[in-house]
């Protein structure tokens, strides 16, 4: 007989599932269903999420959730942060999710896991668990992907892992690149301009290796190691009459991170380490100035170490831990190198009781940031404190409940505070207030498994970091120029039926959400809608599974958008709706599965832009293979 | 699919609240009379430059004049707009396009590509001297438009960014910026001879040149500095030998001529004031000719001497609708009217 390992935390997991903490979660089935780009393009199906794409293949993309912008959202892979102090986000083009067994987007830090001091710091958090880092029984596992699909898209991944003796190795892959030269039509007041897509080609490589090993007294060691490579064309904005492009984005990422857990006596206790080193090169071969180009090189370094302990006792747990991050950046475009040291400290009390779960949450930051000959000096300290409180039994009507207010913080980026002219020294730290108060309500109806959760939500944004235009208008400035109120619902409707073999699932999710300019009551943008939020969010998804095959159908809608805060139809951006189908089949043999797929994304032919002249692909195609053993 | 298309969008639209908005007048359909017609800059990228027609008697203001005419936009960061002869010029340099209309009707003309192969030209300003237009590239040349042909006919190779572009009596002079080579800026200008259309001497005043007028027998050059440790000042040059004759010190931001004298937007220790210049004894007339203080973002300045007027452009912080003041000659506020995004040009009509 095999023997299986279960982790401690998966079964903590399942009883933990009756606490209502505000998360959506995808599988990796759903992952494949849909088949997305990237990170980015699965999570605008989140609600409350807003995607900010720049262009499709390759572009740039990034989220706000809720009205906060994506800064404020940590990238937590397999238990470690991802990092990147010189832009203070991550771009979501450029995370993999082939490898990911689970992707969650949640307002809570789940315990239980022992997750990083930074993600009770962070306004949300966005948690990745891939393939290549999960202890498993079987001796041997390997997951094979490819892609082939319109305007030059291939996309061939590879990982295996050996598991032997409560340990594994696993190595991966993945090779990437497309044309992306779609052809796309813009509206020129009565005219049409169709044209294709330049400059907008991507390759990308990305490798590594990975090991654990699971030790007697309960503790266990893992350590990854990975890198990535990426060079790509950036398009930019479409332009009238205009259709040069010359510029390029190649960046080259190490990353390694050391975990150790471990159990002593009551408590579980967790160290980590992790790096991150980037090398980012933007280079505009049709730049005007006396070389006649322009080339900028960011090396830009991460470390982040910390310790988090649980404890608990009595209905009680104790949730405390350090951590120290520190950041460097050396650039041909700043005037000096910049450090940063960045000091958290956690302490949180959760009070269990039979009917409610209390979290109390305290902690504080402080950031030391320094140029090199330490004529600048910046330094920060914040107080953030947050209090959850969640029912684990239903309340009559209501059923579960959680009602959550919080306070983050989060630092100005490094290009925000340097960056050749644009910088501001002055800049204070973004802080965001959220509260919300929700519900789950589960239940089943003649073999129908119903879910339905709703939220109101309320958030308040001070010293909201703005680029604004100079007097120059090709060079902006960083200001904090902005507060912000927000306020909004959302409703999650999810039904599941199984007929025999036939199953079926319908999901629907909708947000509304008014994010409004509050800086300055004198101002004609006072109560307006800022820029880039839609009011209306609605994502919904059908599957269709009947033995081997299987259907899938995801739409999206996003409303009307302005593209600067002044709400005036000038500044209108259009709302639109796209919708992918995917049809998949599967095959079986021992332990070995085969899966394929063909997806037709946007398949109306929808033309839209999330960014005012920056163009999405209309109708393309995709055909997936996936092999896997175990 | 009909329904998402047909019900529920209409249905969430209705929800999203937008201004409401004034309905715009129609723009004449032949003649350009009685108006303004003002060139909205835009932003960066953002493809949403203009120009707005404004009735001078009761001030209603068309913001799509440019797209009623010709059926299509103008394109990205309109930087001038000039009338010649019969002729109105729009520079718009991002989209890298001159686009001329008739300066009787605003019928278009001709729209020109400043596209050379890969590369934009990226036009600046323009100025003219015969029957050729002058315009300044941010690539590095002047380019000669043969103005009833309509056709560029040679390139002026100058000094590294060329900005601004003025004509004296006998010579083309531009100010060679260098602005997209921070820190390092070029600090020249260079003299043109419009006949021989070639370059003919570069003169150094200093770092970053920008705005030029031709003031009484005098050439007045701002010369911006590097936005840091070196402070702007005018200088005040012989238009026939060159020769750089004073130097201001006020820290002069926008500069317009109005008749004899230059009306001059300057720092003064973190306070914008706007001046009147003498340009005869080269001193201040009035160091402080018209309050400014209610003015959130001074974006340029314009002079009409067919109706002697004066007219500040008001950016408003550059991401929302520009507005124009009109003021008397001596100074009188008279009237206002909003416009597009970062007016920077006005032509009147009478």
């Amino acid at each position: 007989m095999k023997e299986k390992t279960l982790e401690e935390v998966k079964i903590m997991d399942l009883l933990y599932r009756t606490v209502p903490k505000l998360s959506y979660k995808m599988t990796q089935e759903d992952v494949l269903k849909r088949q997305p780009e990237d990170l980015g393009d699965l999570l605008r199906s989140f609600p409350g999420i807003t995607l900010k794409n720049y262009g499709g293949l390759g572009g740039l993309k990034t989220i706000s959730a809720r009205g906060i912008n994506g800064s404020h959202t940590g990238i937590i892979i397999d238990g470690f942060l991802v990092q990147n102090a010189q832009t203070g986000q991550i771009d979501l083009g450029n995370v993999q999710v082939e490898n990911s067994t689970e992707i969650k987007f949640s307002y809570a830090v789940d315990e239980h896991k022992l997750q990083p001091v930074s993600a009770y710091f962070n306004a949300s958090n966005l948690w990745i668990e891939t393939f290549e880092n999960q202890f498993s029984a079987d001796t041997l596992q390997l997951r094979f992907t490819s892609k082939y699909g319109s305007y030059g898209q291939l996309d061939n991944y590879l990982s295996a892992k050996w598991n032997r003796k409560k340990a594994y190795v696993s190595v991966f892959g993945r090779y990437r690149q497309a044309r992306g030269n779609f052809p796309f039509t813009v509206s020129n007041f009565n005219e049409i301009l169709s044209a294709k897509r330049y400059n907008n080609d991507l390759q990308e490589v990305f490798a590594g290796f990975s090991l654990g090993k699971l030790f007697e007294n309960d503790s266990r060691l893992k350590f990854t190691f990975s890198h990535n490579f990426s060079d790509k064309g950036l398009p930019g904005a479409v332009i009238l009459y205009n259709p040069v492009s010359a510029q390029r984005l190649s960046n080259s990422n190490v990353t390694s991170n050391l975990d150790y857990r471990f159990r002593w006596k009551k408590q579980y206790g967790r160290t980590y380490l992790g790096s991150r080193y980037d090398e980012l090169v933007y280079l505009d071969s049709a730049y005007l100035n006396q070389q006649g180009f322009l080339k900028s090189v960011y090396f830009n370094t991460n470390v982040l170490g910390g310790a988090i302990f649980k404890y608990s006792w009595n209905k009680k747990t104790l949730i405390y831990g350090l951590e120290e991050q520190y950041a460097y950046l050396k650039s041909n475009s700043f005037a000096e190198d910049v450090h940063r040291y960045h000091s958290k400290a956690l302490l949180q009390l959760n009070i269990d009781r039979a009917f409610w779960l209390i979290e109390l949450t305290s902690g504080v930051q402080h950031v030391y940031n320094t140029d090199r000959s330490q004529q600048q000096v910046i330094e920060k300290w914040s107080f953030n404190p947050g209090i959850s409180v969640y029912s684990k039994r239903p309340v009559p009507i209501l059923q579960l409940l959680r009602l959550t207010l919080k306070r983050t913080m989060r630092m100005p980026a490094f290009n925000e505070l340097y960056y050749s002219q644009v910088g501001n020294l002055k800049l204070k730290p973004e802080i965001a207030n959220q509260s919300n108060f929700g519900s789950d309500i589960n239940f089943d109806i003649h073999k129908n498994k119903f879910k339905i959760s709703y939220n109101f939500f309320g958030n308040y944004i001070e010293n909201k970091i703005v680029a604004i235009p100079t007097k120059n208008l090709f060079v902006w400035s960083i200001q904090n120029v902005g507060k912000v109120w927000i306020y909004g619902a959302d409703l999650l409707f999810e039904h599941e039926r199984r007929i025999d073999e036939l199953k079926l699932n319908t999901s629907f999710n909708y947000t509304f959400q008014r994010v409004l300019d509050y800086s300055d009551p004198n101002s004609t943008t006072f109560k307006d809608q800022v820029a880039y939020m839609p009011v209306h969010l609605l994502n919904a998804s059908f599957s269709l599974n009947y033995k081997n095959a299987g259907l899938n159908v995801s739409g999206n809608y996003t409303s009307l958008r302005y593209a600067l805060n002044e709400n005036v139809g000038s500044n209108e951006v259009s709302g639109f709706y796209t919708c992918d189908a995917s049809l998949y089949m599967l095959r079986s043999w021992k332990d070995h599965r085969f899966r394929l797929a063909v997806t037709v994304k946007n398949l109306t032919g929808t033309w839209y832009e999330y960014i005012r002249n920056y163009v999405m692909p209309g109708r393309n195609y995709l055909i997936s293979f996936s092999y896997a053993i175990h | 699919m009909q329904f998402i298309k047909y019900i529920i969008l209409p249905a969430l639209t209705l929800l999203v609240s937008c201004k409401k908005e004034k309905p715009e007048p129609e723009i004449p359909a032949d003649k350009l009379e009685n108006c303004f017609l003002i060139l909205n800059e835009g932003l960066f990228q953002m493809n949403n430059s203009g120009l707005s027609w404004v009735s001078a008697s009761d001030l209603s203001v068309n913001n799509s004049f440019f797209e009623g005419k010709t059926g299509r936009k103008l394109g990205d960061t309109g930087n001038d707009m000039k009338r010649y002869g019969n002729k109105i010029y729009v520079l718009v340099n991002v989209s890298s396009t001159l686009e001329i209309l008739d300066a009787a009707s605003g019928n278009p003309v001709k729209q020109i590509s400043f596209v050379n192969g890969n590369q934009s030209k990226q036009p600046r300003a323009i100025a003219f001297f015969g029957s050729k237009a002058f315009i300044s590239c941010f690539d590095g040349y002047v380019d000669v438009l043969d103005t009833a042909a309509l056709v560029v006919e040679k390139r002026i190779h100058v000094g590294l960014n060329p900005d601004q572009i003025v004509a004296t009596d006998s010579k083309i002079v531009v100010s060679n910026s260098g602005g997209l080579n921070a820190p390092v800026m070029d600090s020249t200008l260079s003299v043109i001879d419009p006949i021989s259309l070639t370059e003919e001497q570069q003169i150094t005043v200093g770092k970053n040149p920008g705005s030029l007028q031709l003031v009484n027998g005098g050439l007045f050059v701002i010369v911006r500095g590097n936005h840091g440790t070196i402070p702007p000042v005018l200088k005040k040059i012989d238009p026939l030998t060159f020769e750089i004759l004073d130097s201001y010190t006020f820290k002069p931001l926008i500069m317009e001529k109005m008749d004899s004298k230059l009306l001059i937007a300057y720092d003064d220790n973190g306070t914008i004031r706007l001046g009147l210049f003498n340009t005869v004894n080269n001193s201040w007339q009035e160091a402080s000719f018209m309050d400014v203080s209610g003015i959130e973002t001074l974006y340029t300045i314009h002079y009409e001497s067919k109706n002697n007027r004066i007219y500040l452009f008001d950016a408003h912080g550059y991401t929302v609708s520009g507005e124009i003041l009109e003021y008397s000659s001596s100074g009188n506020k008279l009237r206002e009217f909003t416009v597009g995004l970062n007016p920077n040009a006005l032509l009147f009509f009478e």
